[in-house]
């Protein structure tokens, strides 16, 4: 079981950093990346959802990603790039922008590099993050962006999610 | 009488004086004419009555002598001459009756006077009778009237006149007796007068001399106190004029140092300007630059806003290429993704958008280390611009100070030219003081010399002041004399060259000790009445 998770996590991975923190999409599931541009803001939308973008006459709605990781929000600056991803939502294929603060790389990540989230407790859903990749000195947080953009609202099952971010770095000796 | 004038006071105490001698005087001619004429009345009423009475009766005894020869006489011619004779004597005897009657003054004087005419009356019935007998022939009938009533009348005669004759001598006894009392009174009250004349000449004297001689006394000391003070006074100025001309003298040397100090002042005050003048150039000089400066400065404010502007230019050029990087990464990194979704077939591809995408990195890196040398050159030209605009600042306070210093020196100038200036005046006004000093020295010295001369003065006053001492006060007192004044008196006389040579007034008067005695001056009789004085 432990094996097949590796293997299947194994492969590339876009890195972008997102305050102050890396981390990592399944190359798969991103569909292009594009500077940013203007959103149009949709009344009545959640905190996070920022509003739909004109992508070559497509509409796509635009996430911030910090928004939904219940982080500071953070000025647009000219690296604050939009990561359109596919993913499926309510069996289809949808097509969701999110935003970043800037687009690091594309990573070819190898099995053993990536570990398992480690267990915070039953409090903390960990659902959303597909693993740990140690790269270096540092840690690169790989998310299961179907889950992130999920319809589940995690973002209220994870209010101290900067916090829990800082007692991982803790358990993790940083 | 203390404010009376001496002539007056000396006129009234003589003619006092002479009041006393005339009522003396007068008082004894009255009472030698009282004498005198007791005399004459004692000659008038007494000696000649004694005398007429004694002719009477000398003519009546030659009557009878003349009446008895004319009895006697036969011839009628010498009876006739008888008769003559008898008519004279009648005559001369009444006329000495007439004589006696005014000197007959008593009551019993006249009674005895009339008697006696009554006698002669008488006597010449009788003899009438004896002549009217002789007539008629018949000398026994005269013989007989002359021998009875004859003698009878002749008898009682005689004694009238022996009394009239005793009284007349028992009257001028006593108006002898009265004339020596008279006398004696005149004498005694003359010697009374004589005496209280005396003492009151005397007292009157002693009044008058002290009187005089106190205040002249006073005087004498005051004028001697007056001239020992002079003679010191005198000699003090003579000393301090001596110092005044010494003084004088230092202070005309000073004056030379001062002038010449003033010179060399005035040469420094012309150089200062001179300098000042120079410095005004010099800054006039300093400004141009200071200008020059300034305008090259503006010229490097805007060669820096240039390059500022320039950087900025180039740092939006490097934004252009931070943003094509950017941009290049991005298409590098959906290549990748499009590479990666290819799969295999898509391998080549990816490592063709990785390189692009290292190039893009590279080219971002490169972008932003420019970016950076240029924010920090526009940092840099910030800075400078700054320190430009600081130094601007400073030039322009260097200006504004120059141009104050420029008028300072200006004015430094000026005032130097306005000091050597009045240097020159200083300088006059030096020499004029100069003048002044020597003037002054000379004048001192003439001083001294005068108040030498005073002193002699006042010696000389002294001198006649012990004169009058001696003529007040005789000749003892005047033989003191002030140390002081001998003291001072030779006094060593200095004169300016210039000075003119003055005649020492002291010569043209009398030498103070000449020998003239107080006593033959005024002659106040013995000096033992005086000594006390």
């Amino acid at each position: 079981m432990e094996a097949m998770v590796t293997v299947a996590r194994e492969g590339k991975y876009l890195t972008f950093s997102l305050a102050g923190e890396e981390y990592g999409i399944g190359i798969l599931k991103v569909k292009e990346i594009i500077g940013m541009m203007t959103i149009t803001r949709i009344p009545q939308a959640p905190p996070d959802m920022r509003g739909v973008i004109n992508l070559r006459g497509k509409v796509i709605p635009v996430v911030d990603l910090r928004l939904r990781f219940g982080l500071e929000e953070g000025q647009y600056t000219e690296k604050t790039c939009i990561i359109v991803v596919e993913v499926a939502r309510a069996g289809a294929k949808q097509q969701i922008g999110i935003i970043v603060d800037s687009v690091s790389e594309v990573l070819n990540i190898r099995g053993g590099d990536i570990e398992n989230t480690p267990d915070f407790g039953s409090r903390l859903d960990t659902r959303f993050i597909l693993g740990l990749a140690k790269l270096g000195s540092g840690v690169k947080i790989l998310l299961d962006i179907d889950r992130v953009l999920g319809n589940e609202d995690f973002s209220a099952q994870i209010p101290t999610e900067e916090q829990g971010n800082r007692d991982i770095e803790k358990e993790m000796g940083i | 009488m203390n404010r009376m004038k001496l002539s007056v006071k000396l006129i009234a105490g003589f003619l006092s004086v002479a009041a006393i001698a005339a009522v003396i005087g007068m008082v004894g001619i009255y009472y030698i004419n009282q004498i005198t004429v007791a005399d004459r009345q004692l000659y008038e009423l007494d000696t000649v009555p004694i005398a007429k009475m004694g002719a009477i009766d000398t003519h009546f005894q030659e009557v009878r002598v003349l009446y008895r020869d004319f009895i006697a006489q036969k011839d009628e011619a010498k009876r006739k001459g008888y008769m003559d004779k008898v008519q004279e004597l009648r005559a001369a005897n009444n006329e000495a009756i007439k004589f006696l009657e005014p000197t007959m003054t008593g009551p019993d004087e006249k009674k005895l006077l009339d008697d006696m005419k009554g006698g002669l009356a008488a006597y010449r019935q009788a003899m009438d009778k004896v002549s009217s007998a002789v007539a008629a022939g018949k000398p026994e009938e005269a013989n007989r009237v002359m021998a009875e009533e004859g003698a009878v009348a002749a008898h009682q005669l005689d004694e009238v006149i022996g009394k009239l004759v005793d009284m007349h001598i028992k009257d001028a006894e006593e108006s002898a007796r009265h004339n020596q009392s008279m006398a004696k009174m005149a004498i005694t009250i003359s010697i009374v007068l004589t005496i209280v004349g005396v003492l009151l000449a005397a007292g009157l004297g002693i009044f008058l001399t002290l009187m005089i001689t106190r205040p002249v006394n006073r005087i004498v000391e005051g004028m001697t106190e007056g001239a020992d003070q002079v003679a010191a006074a005198s000699s003090q100025v003579s000393a301090s004029s001596q110092h005044l001309a010494e003084g004088a003298s230092e202070q005309a040397s000073s004056l030379e140092e001062t002038s010449a100090s003033l010179e060399e002042l005035s040469s420094m005050s012309k150089q200062n300007a001179d300098n000042a003048g120079q410095a005004k150039a010099m800054m006039g000089e300093a400004k141009t630059v200071v200008d020059k400066a300034n305008r090259q400065m503006s010229d490097l404010i805007e060669a820096i806003g240039e390059i500022t502007r320039s950087s900025e230019e180039t740092g939006k050029i490097i934004k252009t290429i931070d943003e094509i990087a950017f941009q290049t990464n991005l298409l590098a990194l959906n290549a990748a993704v499009e590479a990666a979704r290819a799969g295999e077939a898509g391998a080549g591809f990816a490592v063709v958008a990785d390189e692009v995408r290292n190039l893009a990195l590279r080219s971002a890196e490169a972008a932003k280390n420019t970016s950076n040398l240029i924010e920090k050159t526009i940092k840099a030209v910030h800075n400078g611009n700054q320190l430009t605009t600081a130094t601007q600042e400073a030039f322009k306070a260097n200006a504004e100070i120059s141009g104050k210093v420029n008028q300072l020196v200006d004015e430094i100038a000026t005032a130097s030219e306005e000091q050597a200036h009045g240097v020159d005046q200083i300088n006059t006004a030096v020499a004029e003081m100069d003048k002044v000093t020597q003037r002054t020295a000379a004048n001192a010295e003439e001083s001294a010399s005068a108040s030498e001369e005073l002193n002699a003065q006042a010696m000389q006053m002294r001198g006649f002041v012990e004169e009058l001492m001696a003529v007040v006060g005789g000749s003892g007192a005047a033989s003191s004399s002030s140390p002081l004044v001998q003291a001072a008196a030779p006094a060593p006389r200095r004169r300016a060259a210039g000075d003119v040579a003055r005649k020492p007034v002291i010569k043209a008067l009398p030498p103070a000790g000449n020998k003239k005695r107080p006593k033959e001056v005024i002659p106040f009789g013995k000096d033992e009445e005086f000594k006390d004085f």
